[in-house]
């Protein structure tokens, strides 16, 4: 043992000194700790509060300059504030048309990042979903108020035209209290779109109110729905109450007889489905449901059917059986009578038009399902005045061989219009056709045509049956169960949940089809008016 | 009876707490079934990640508590065990709570550090199961004071016998009384020094003794006395460096004793910082 008195020997000296604990150890503690502090939290922090304050966030962005409303996403009423820097080669659909918006120029917030982006760091792990991943720099564009979840108002703050659950009048029932978008739509879970994984949320939640919906709401129209398979009322399908299809009532199919709506036309698919195959102008064919019903471009739904371009070359307009190169126009009351009326005038004064081509025998010119030996005789070889040949043209075309064939005929007692050629004749009324319209509001959001090609037309609408236009030929539950199960899996089925078919929000329907209205009327334009066709193939003489 | 250890303390007794709270929160887990998928953000995750962050900032308190040495809250052995078993009990709960995703942010961040705090704890926990029993042996009962002693009492004796020495031989004792047990401290962590100056005497003293040795034929009264010394000398020698071998091994162990705490603190405290970080960003943008 050395005492204190003698000098400490160098041995004894150097071993005290490594007895000593290591050093460093708290000064590195420190240092790692600011370190730490400093990238996770102070400069992700500062980055987050610098020059942008929460509340102009939360004020600013629905007021952004360019901003679109095209409903992107089926319908789900966005409007994006403009990032301002997007990320390299995506699209900017919303540029296109953010010109035309009216509120051009008008107080913009940068969206785009935070300072440096440094928050980003805080982004937990699964990443954005594919729309909001533009705003990956920019958290306060969703977390408008901090140590707050994100609010309804902040969704809607873009997700302006998205529709509540229920009507705003019984927006009140117990069970949605308390629901926010968040409840079901969760970000940052993966590329999958919020609505894809809304459909987590929906088979027991929906089941929970709609099990025994009275109880949830008295008032409630709807049957009690709890499973797709063994606990769902049955479909409900759109029923127009005028011929404009402006009124829609939705009723309720039962497994007994198909809905009936009013048409305006009479149209058995049954006939003209035939196994056996129906005649033809070019002898018999078998028609199948695609020769009139083709598909939209998108596999959704149907073009409508037209009379030119689907039932025209069997149900020709001749009107003569000496004349067979001639119809008069799928158009109004006024237009045919014109068209006869203007036919007959000419050939009154000028020679028989003839294409060079012999009289064709009467047999021919017979429509499907006439007796032949009540066929027509040629007016134009008839003695008479033009109007008197006209009207006997116009009486045998529109209530024997072809305009009642398909509508509801009946003459009217009201003179014609004053100063067109056919003023002087007879007339007739044609009941309206109902316009049309989409069988199930929503159904375009979630059904599709072309995914259940698998099956023949005919599995779904029984339109081989059917005798008369007036049947709606949609399907029961019933059928729809032979594929698919509910939530809980059945053998050979598919399983198939609230989603699959109902969205949660209730959107402004997107028109399944264009109605009748929107399309272009069917007149004859004058340029191309029939005795213009007709002459320009008459051999000049 | 042998006492218990660190591991065995009360019977286990930390096991068994730390192997229920790690079965409760895998059956919790497995059992959950939320709405998109399991995360820190379902009510489970919430709860799993408290019980993480009391879990940290409770193993953390170990340090205060080893120091408060008239505290009477249990015994520090008692805090040791618990801190142990608890603390590799938090790579299960900070697993689930990240429900097994990560990425690159500040949250598998806190995690990391969590995993690289707790193995530098198992680390050292092996070293401290390990190394006393081996430094024990290495100064025979000694403090290392006293080994230190007996180093300059060999070099006192070897001073008085090479006086009548050549300068050759002077100079290597000279240098072997004023060797260091490590060029540097740092050294200890890393290796020993490799020019050690009693070693060099150790050689040259074994080489003069093959010049003396009786084959050799030199056996005159003379001779046999030099020998005699050179022997006595180089047996000093071989004393010193198997003593200074013994202090250098003992110095390297006892420095690893405390090496995996040079990770071990600071990183706890990297991940104090990150979690505090990782809590604020997650209620800050909720």
């Amino acid at each position: 043992m050395s005492n204190d008195h003698h000098p400490v020997p160098p041995l004894v000296e150097e071993i005290r000194k490594l007895s000593k604990p290591i050093p460093g150890r708290r000064e590195l503690s420190w240092v790692l700790f600011l370190v730490f502090l400093g990238f996770c939290l102070l400069l992700p922090l500062g980055a987050s509060l610098y020059s942008q304050d929460f509340s102009k966030t939360a004020q600013a962005v629905p007021v952004v300059g360019s901003v679109t409303k095209a409903l992107v996403g089926a319908g789900l009423g966005v409007e994006h504030p403009e990032p301002k820097a997007l990320a390299a080669g995506e699209p900017s659909t919303h540029q296109l048309v953010s010109s035309t918006n009216a509120r051009e120029g008008e107080q913009n917030r940068k969206v785009g990042s935070t300072f440096m982006a440094f928050d980003r760091v805080w982004n937990p792990g699964h990443s954005l979903s594919n729309a909001h991943r533009r705003y990956i720099n920019d958290c306060k564009v969703c977390h408008v108020k901090p140590f707050v979840q994100v609010r309804d108002e902040d969704c809607q703050t873009c997700h302006k035209n998205a529709g509540a659950h229920v009507e705003a009048s019984i927006a009140k029932v117990a069970s949605l209290q308390g629901a926010t978008c968040e409840s079901c739509h969760r970000e940052h879970n993966g590329e999958d779109g919020l609505a894809q994984q809304n459909k987590y949320y929906q088979q027991q939640n929906c089941a929970s109110c709609h099990k025994d919906i009275k109880k949830s709401f008295a008032d409630s129209k709807d049957g009690n729905a709890s499973n797709f398979y063994s606990d769902h009322p049955n479909l409900r399908y759109l029923i127009a109450q005028s011929a404009d299809a402006k009124h829609l009532q939705s009723v309720r199919i039962t497994e007994d007889a198909p809905l009936i709506e009013k048409t305006g036309l009479k149209f058995p698919h049954d006939v003209h489905l035939k196994a056996s195959g129906i005649r033809s102008p070019d002898g018999k064919v078998k028609l199948e449901c695609v020769s009139c019903h083709r598909e939209t471009k998108d596999g959704i739904g149907f073009q409508p059917v037209t009379m030119e371009r689907d039932c025209q070359s069997c149900h020709d307009l001749k009107f003569d059986p000496s004349v067979t190169n001639y119809e008069v126009p799928h158009g109004s009351v006024e237009a045919v009578l014109n068209s006869l009326r203007t036919f007959y005038s000419y050939t009154m004064n000028n020679a028989i038009p003839s294409n060079g081509k012999p009289l064709v025998p009467m047999s021919s010119l017979v429509r499907p399902g006439v007796d032949e030996n009540k066929a027509a005789v040629s007016f134009v070889h008839s003695p008479g005045d033009p109007k008197g040949k006209a009207s006997a043209a116009a009486t045998h075309l529109f209530e024997k061989s072809s305009c009642n064939l398909c509508h509801e005929v009946s003459r009217s007692s009201e003179p014609g219009r004053t100063g067109s050629p056919s003023q002087d004749m007879p007339q007739w009324k044609i009941a309206p056709v109902t316009a049309e319209h989409a069988w199930m509001g929503k159904a375009a959001f979630v059904f599709s045509h072309e995914k259940h090609k698998g099956g023949e037309c005919t599995e779904c609408h029984a339109a081989e049956k059917s005798k008369k236009a007036e049947e709606v030929l949609m399907p029961t539950i019933k059928i729809c169960r032979d594929c698919h199960a509910g939530s809980e899996p059945v053998a050979n089925k598919i399983v198939s949940d609230c989603a699959l078919c109902h969205g949660f929000h209730q959107h402004p329907a997107p028109s399944a089809k264009p109605s009748k209205d929107q399309r272009e009327p069917e007149i004859i334009k004058t340029e191309q008016s029939p005795v213009h066709q007709y002459l320009s193939m008459v051999p000049a003489q | 009876m042998q006492q218990d250890n660190v591991l065995t303390l009360g019977g286990y007794r930390y096991l068994k707490l730390s192997l229920l709270v790690v079965l409760a929160c895998i059956i919790l887990y497995y059992a959950d079934t939320p709405p998109i998928r399991p995360g820190g953000g379902t009510w489970l995750g919430y709860g799993l990640g408290t019980l993480g962050a009391v879990l940290i900032v409770w193993l953390m308190m170990f340090g205060l508590r080893k120091r408060a040495y008239h505290s009477n809250m249990g015994t520090v052995r008692g805090w040791l065990s618990a801190h142990v078993y608890l603390g590799l009990s938090l790579i299960v709960i900070a697993t689930l709570h990240a429900a097994f995703h990560f990425g690159i942010n500040i949250h598998t961040l806190a995690y990391v550090l969590t995993l690289l705090v707790v193995f530098s704890g198992a680390w050292g926990l092996f070293g401290y199961m390990n190394i006393p029993s081996k430094m024990n042996g290495l100064l025979r009962g000694k403090t290392l004071e006293q080994s230190v002693e007996a180093l300059t009492d060999i070099d006192t004796q070897s001073q008085r016998i090479v006086s009548s020495m050549p300068a050759e031989i002077k100079a290597a004792i000279e240098a072997s009384s004023k060797t260091h047990f490590f060029d540097y401290p740092g050294q200890r962590l890393f290796g020993k020094p490799k020019n050690c100056a009693t070693a060099k005497s150790v050689a040259l003293l074994t080489s003069r003794l093959s010049v003396f040795a009786p084959s050799a034929g030199a056996s005159s009264e003379t001779g046999n006395a030099a020998r005699k010394v050179i022997q006595e000398l180089h047996a000093l020698q071989l004393r010193r460096q198997v003593q200074l071998g013994n202090i250098r091994e003992y110095l390297c162990l006892k420095a690893q004793t405390e090496t995996w705490l040079m990770l071990h603190v600071p990183l706890t405290f990297a991940l104090f910082a990150a979690l505090g970080a990782h809590i604020f960003s997650v209620f800050f943008y909720w």
